[in-house]
């Protein structure tokens, strides 16, 4: 347990010290970035003069390693910098965002591990089924999410009024009860979650799939029939409790994947997350941003690798105990 | 084993209603207006409407002169709330917070509207205004007409009374009055206790001196709503309220009437310029692609003969029609735009002529290298230059980069030739014309658009560049500017490949007023779309 703390703890390091240095060593300027496309055409030119003053605000005349130390020192005082392009506190960004990513991130695969869990079972029973459930996944899951995302809104969206096209919520909508705006919000959450379920449930099947049929062939399983016992207790009690171990230590080994899947989703349905922030960041060469929100995915991808660790060590221990 | 996988799924389910019920804690809204459907106040075709939706989606900062983005639409949303001196219509620079105005050499007086008021009752005095300007010398705003340091245009300002006040500038050009007339006033009572106005969100940071008041922005959603100031000196706001709404496809959302206003892309031109209901804003030709050459690394082509053959060489009506679908022109070898006030039709025409360019550059074996955005039509733009200079005999190889690195290698001349796209051509030429070709003032800033030819130099085109700015009589900087339009398209310090027009489409019926000025066509950016006229 200790060395993986350890090891968890200097992979954080090492993120920490890239995530500072990258932006840094990209090629572009957060004050000299000026090209447009039409509609964003009346920028403001800064003067040199301005352009030196904008650098002294942000620190960002200080050498290399002195900006490093001032943020470290700032880190700790929970001051996460000011973005550049927002001009307010990226905690204060990241803080308004996070929920709405974890909520798609989160609620996406917990409905994938159901979903998937559920026809990997029926399938076990079933021959027939399996192969055309096998077979389709195998298609879907190679699909990038965002291209599902774009063919659903562009089939199914634009031809159904009732479906939102955007955002989390109804702009300036005035709900009447909390339950009011979760219908709201559930119903605007609705095409990015089947977009990013259409390709984690596959995941979870296959996953699934591959643990129920190894415990289906455990001699328990054997002796639970040949004591009589009804079928529906066996794939529930036996198979699904003894088989899903693996499963639920994939939820968190999706989440690296989900996050990258997420953040594209939202850019397609405008939605109010962590992903528009991060194409901003990198198109507007915000470091301060940049470096904020890649930390902040990186911690959540490796809190869960911690997590999936943690429990498929609890699968080694209980393989050895059988 | 159960125990454990009981407790995570209970933990798993925790996750979820935690972030939830975060987001629920932070967005529920019961104050705000109800989404209202679109009407208008006074019959079809009326001159003001209760509500104007556009696209939003993107955080364009809050409308703040401090915390805006320094983009069009950020400045745009600014500019709603807080109001400046004049403004410019159609023609000519016009009135705003300032009633009428005057010019004596390097005076400038103006007289503000009597019962102007900022958006908490308070009255706006050149108080105010004087304020403005000092707060501005040392905390420059994002969007800054007036200068900084050394460049700070104002010498010094007088008072005459509540209403009156003189602005004396070190030196007076033609571009003065615009620039004493472009920054916004923000009030004293507020923001004289402000000592760093780019974390200020105390409050009454968003007490404006504009015609409309922000009452919503949410940085998340990119949501806005401005609401007409009742207390507005100058004229009548159009709209009773204006929202800026996420959508996902701003054509999508026009036809289903979720927005009022939104781009027509040039494919879908015919199907919609034969519908009666449709209104079109044409910003004719005003993006433009330029390509540069780096003269310094590539001195042959200092000859002109040589720089004609490339003209000769390219095909630019094939960008018009392959990657514009038809919607611009071939660009103007003067540089300023056919549509521009500032044209002159008079300049050279170049033709293409491939045999031509063939015989020019026939055994001279020149091998470069052709800098690129990767985005937007940057790369097919590119891609037709570089057949058009292979068929001619150059040997071209096209680099291309993400925008923020591409503007970094021009800034520092990293590149032999580079092809430019940028919009704004159809904006005030003077701006542009300068910083582009004066020897002088070109290659100062940051701006890879402004970036002239290195290498290059002509003392001619610099007096005209320079000369200009000292003319104060319209007419005749015009003129001058005609003039060195001519010599730029007989010189070709660079190559203007093509223009490319964009149209805004909105409903008739429901409201028309959307306008473009004198210089800046973004309709949906101009304040005076949003007045009653």
């Amino acid at each position: 347990m200790k060395r993986k703390i350890v090891i968890f703890l200097c992979s954080f390091i090492v993120i920490y010290v890239f995530n500072f240095s990258i932006p840094r060593l990209m090629p572009g300027d957060p004050f000299s970035y000026s090209s447009s496309v039409s509609g964003e055409d009346n920028i403001t030119d800064l003067s040199r003069e301005q352009i030196e003053y904008l650098r002294s605000y942000y620190g960002m005349d200080k050498p290399f390693f002195e900006q490093f130390t001032d943020m470290v020192s700032r880190n700790l005082r929970g001051d996460f910098g000011l973005s550049i392009h927002y001009k307010r506190a990226a905690s204060d960004i990241l803080a308004e965002r996070l929920p709405w990513t974890l909520f798609i991130m989160t609620s996406t695969l917990a409905l994938s591990l159901l979903i998937g869990s559920l026809l990997a079972l029926w399938c076990i029973r079933s021959k027939r089924a399996d192969r055309i459930v096998y077979g389709v996944a195998s298609v879907i899951s190679e699909i990038p999410p965002y291209l599902i995302a774009i063919l659903l809104l562009f089939l199914v969206a634009a031809n159904v009024r009732w479906l939102p096209l955007s955002g989390a919520e109804t702009a300036f909508g005035v709900y009447a009860t909390e339950l009011e705006w979760i219908k709201d919000v559930l119903l605007h959450a609705l095409l990015p979650m089947t977009a990013m379920c259409l390709v984690t449930i596959p995941r979870f099947y296959f996953t699934a799939r591959a643990s129920f049929l190894g415990i289906v062939e455990k001699p328990y399983i054997l002796n639970a029939k040949a004591k009589g016992l009804r079928e529906r207790r066996i794939r529930w009690r036996y198979i699904f409790f003894n088989g899903i171990t693996p499963v639920i230590a994939r939820f968190f080994l999706s989440v690296g994947s989900t996050v990258g899947g997420t953040l594209l989703i939202e850019n397609v349905f405008a939605y109010p997350g962590l992903g528009t922030v991060m194409r901003e960041a990198v198109k507007y060469r915000d470091y301060i941003m940049i470096q904020d929100v890649f930390l902040l995915s990186a911690t959540i991808v490796l809190i869960s690798m911690f997590l999936a660790d943690l429990i498929n060590g609890l699968v080694d221990k209980e393989s050895a105990d059988l | 084993m159960k125990k454990a996988t009981k407790r995570l799924s209970l933990l798993l389910a925790l996750v979820m209603m935690v972030t939830l019920f975060t987001a629920c804690g932070s967005h529920v809204n019961t104050a705000a207006p109800s989404p209202s459907s679109p009407a208008a106040t006074a019959g079809t075709a009326a001159k003001t409407v209760k509500t104007l939706k556009l696209e939003g989606g993107t955080d364009w900062g809050a409308p703040s002169p401090f915390l805006n983005e320094s983009r069009g639409p950020g400045t745009a949303k600014m500019k709603l709330v807080f109001g400046s001196l004049l403004e410019k219509d159609e023609t000519k620079d016009v009135s705003w917070l300032a009633e009428s105005w005057s010019v004596s050499g390097n005076d400038y007086t103006f007289t503000l509207f009597k019962n102007a008021k900022f958006h908490d009752g308070k009255p706006l005095t050149t108080d105010d205004v004087a304020f403005s300007l000092d707060y501005y010398k040392i905390h420059p705003p994002v969007s800054n007409s007036l200068g900084s340091g050394n460049s700070y245009i104002v010498d010094h300002y007088t008072i005459i009374d509540k209403q009156k006040i003189t602005i004396t500038v070190k030196k007076a050009t033609a571009d003065t009055l615009s620039d004493l007339g472009s920054f916004v006033i923000i009030p004293k009572h507020i923001w004289e206790k402000v000592d760093d106005p780019n974390k200020f969100k105390g409050e009454g940071y968003l007490v404006g001196s504009g015609a409309y008041k922000c009452t919503k922005y949410e940085g998340a959603t990119g949501s806005y709503e401005f609401t007409a100031f009742d207390g507005w000196c100058n004229g009548k706001p159009a709209a009773e309220r204006i929202l800026f709404v996420p959508v996902s496809n701003a054509m999508l959302a026009f036809t289903n009437g979720e927005i009022d206003i939104t781009t027509l892309p040039a494919d879908l031109m015919d199907k919609y310029t034969k519908d009666s209901t449709i209104g079109l804003v044409n910003k004719a030709n005003d993006t433009g692609y330029k390509m540069l050459i780096n003269f310094q690394k590539c001195p042959d082509f200092l000859k002109l003969e040589l720089r004609k053959a490339i003209y000769s060489a390219l095909d630019r009506q094939s960008v018009v029609d392959k990657v514009f679908r038809g919607a611009g022109s071939v660009g103007s070898a003067g540089y300023v735009p056919e549509g521009s006030i500032f044209y002159n039709k008079d300049v050279v025409k170049y033709s293409y002529d491939p045999a031509a360019a063939k015989a020019a550059f026939s055994g001279k074996k020149y091998s470069v290298t052709l800098l690129s955005a990767d985005s937007g039509s940057d790369v097919a733009i590119a891609e037709i230059i570089r057949n058009n200079l292979e068929a001619a005999g150059i040997t071209v190889k096209v680099a291309a980069y993400d925008s923020a690195t591409r503007d970094k290698m021009i800034n520092s001349g990293s590149y032999e030739f580079a092809l430019v796209g940028n919009g704004g051509w159809g904006n005030n030429p003077p701006n542009y014309m300068r910083t582009i070709f004066s020897d002088v003032s070109k290659n100062k800033g940051g701006n890879p658009h402004s970036m002239g030819p290195i290498g290059y130099s002509n003392e001619e085109i610099t007096r005209l560049a320079e000369g200009q700015m000292s003319e104060t009589d319209f007419n005749k900087r015009i003129q001058m500017f005609k003039d060195l339009q001519l010599l730029v398209s007989k010189e070709i310090p660079l190559f203007v490949i093509a223009n490319q027009s964009t149209y805004s489409m909105y409903r008739k019926d429901y409201y028309s007023g959307w306008m473009k000025t004198y210089a800046y066509q973004q309709a949906e950016q101009n304040r005076l779309s949003y007045m009653a006229r």
